[in-house]
């Protein structure tokens, strides 16, 4: 093809392909990533391609695993406990279609909402992260605390099995409203991570998407919100609680 | 081959119910294929097996939300295979090159798999047809990509093109795909 090199123009819907193709890498994957959780059009278009690219997969070969790995899913499972499977309530990513959210997101306001968010933030003051002796392998903690609310959230993130726990305390919100969990990527926007219990323990699976997000040196913050079941798009003011990511 | 992939669907609505049997049947059916789909990408044995106890793992947690409105479970759970291996090989690296460094055609004979009663055979000659309407490049680097899990610098590495040439091809190649499976 004599113009194979000239560029196409800009097209979300091909990111989309890109993504679900797997050949973005660095900052473009990180951006593809972060669009994908906020813009719902993009993840919906992410999806397509990995319904329809996947139908190239399903012509792969087969090869048979050992006994052991069956034995080994079984005793994950055993371990879990019989409550892990049900569904989360994951809050849908509904928001208003179309490419808006992603670019405000991406453009100047992401900036503007990260640096507000910073600043805004009260005299929490992020302790170190505890007991790290205790903790094995590359794991990922938060703690986050404000003495003066006695409020206090500690966050576990296990890259391994892709699953998030929190500690909660002191988080009871008024009716109508809930704790919402969001993550602010090392120069980047915040991104909700969904609603949160107002107390007690609380684990979920991570996707994919939010595992990128949940690295060192990325920021967790806690927020009040109306409880509407969805993720919020931007964070309500004041931030209640944050703190920074760290490896153990 | 239809009665297969009603057990199939059969068996993810029973574990989306937390029913373990169920979780066996979907095994049974379908982890020879998903380890073909993993070791594609991650061709080390013991790591393919560790990454294949995930997917299940996975597929246990999650099959609540598949939707089976939205496309076959195969796809489904070959999507959950591929993805986990990829994000096993960007965490970890590559380990192994594969000796076969030549750029492998990879299958570009419409070869039918065994198990074909599994897959939506719709959905992949639609593909493949589409597919065939690219140019050489950008069909062999879209297969690559999707087989061996090459990100755009790897690819341009293995094909000896700038990054610029990679990206336009892939880029290319899936604006034609849209156009021809109708995105």
């Amino acid at each position: 093809m004599a113009d194979d090199d000239t560029p196409l123009p800009e097209d979300p819907f091909l990111t989309a392909g890109e993504l679900a193709l797997g050949v973005l890498e660095g900052g473009d994957l990180a951006a593809a990533r972060r669009t994908q959780l906020v813009d719902a059009a993009f993840a919906d278009a992410v999806e397509w391609w990995e319904s329809r690219l996947g139908a190239m997969g399903e012509a792969v070969g087969s090869s048979i695993p050992s006994d052991a790995v069956w034995q080994g899913i079984e005793a994950r499972i055993e371990a879990m406990g019989d409550t892990e499977n049900v569904a989360l309530p994951v809050a849908e990513r509904r928001g208003p279609a179309g490419w808006s959210i992603a670019t405000a997101l991406v453009g100047l306001g992401a900036a503007a909402a990260a640096l507000v968010l910073f600043l805004s933030t009260p005299a929490t003051s992020p302790v170190a992260p505890p007991d790290i002796a205790a903790i094995p392998g590359d794991q990922l903690v938060a703690q986050l605390s404000d003495e003066e609310t006695d409020r206090s959230l500690t966050s576990r993130i296990d890259p391994e099995s892709g699953q998030l726990r929190l500690a909660i305390a002191g988080l009871q919100a008024e009716p109508g409203k809930t704790p919402e969990l969001w993550v602010i990527p090392a120069g980047g926007a915040p991104i909700s991570l969904g609603a949160i219990p107002q107390e007690g323990a609380f684990s979920r699976d991570l996707s994919v998407e939010e595992s990128a997000l949940l690295v060192a040196g990325a920021t967790l913050a806690v927020t009040f919100e109306d409880d509407t079941g969805q993720r919020h798009e931007t964070p309500t003011m004041p931030i209640l609680l944050a703190g920074p990511l760290a490896e153990v | 081959m239809l009665a297969a992939r009603e057990e199939l669907s059969g068996a993810m609505a029973g574990v989306a119910g937390g029913d373990r049997a169920a979780l066996r049947t979907v095994y049974q059916l379908t982890s020879a294929k998903l380890f073909g789909t993993i070791v594609r990408i991650v061709p080390e044995r013991d790591r393919a097996e560790d990454i294949l106890q995930d997917v299940y793992v996975k597929v246990w947690r999650r099959a609540g939300r598949f939707d089976a409105r939205k496309g076959s479970p195969i796809t489904w759970l070959c999507t959950i295979a591929r993805n986990t291996a990829l994000n096993d090989l960007r965490r970890d690296g590559r380990k192994v090159e594969r000796a076969d460094d030549a750029l492998p055609e990879v299958e570009d004979a419409d070869t039918l798999p065994a198990d074909e009663w599994l897959c939506a055979m719709e959905e992949s000659e639609a593909l493949a047809r589409c597919l065939q309407e690219l140019s050489g490049d950008q069909r062999r680097s879209i297969r690559l990509a999707f087989f061996e899990g090459y990100s755009y610098s790897e690819l341009a590495r293995k094909f000896d093109v700038p990054l610029g040439t990679m990206k336009s091809w892939i880029r290319r190649g899936l604006a034609g795909l849209k156009g021809c499976l109708g995105g």
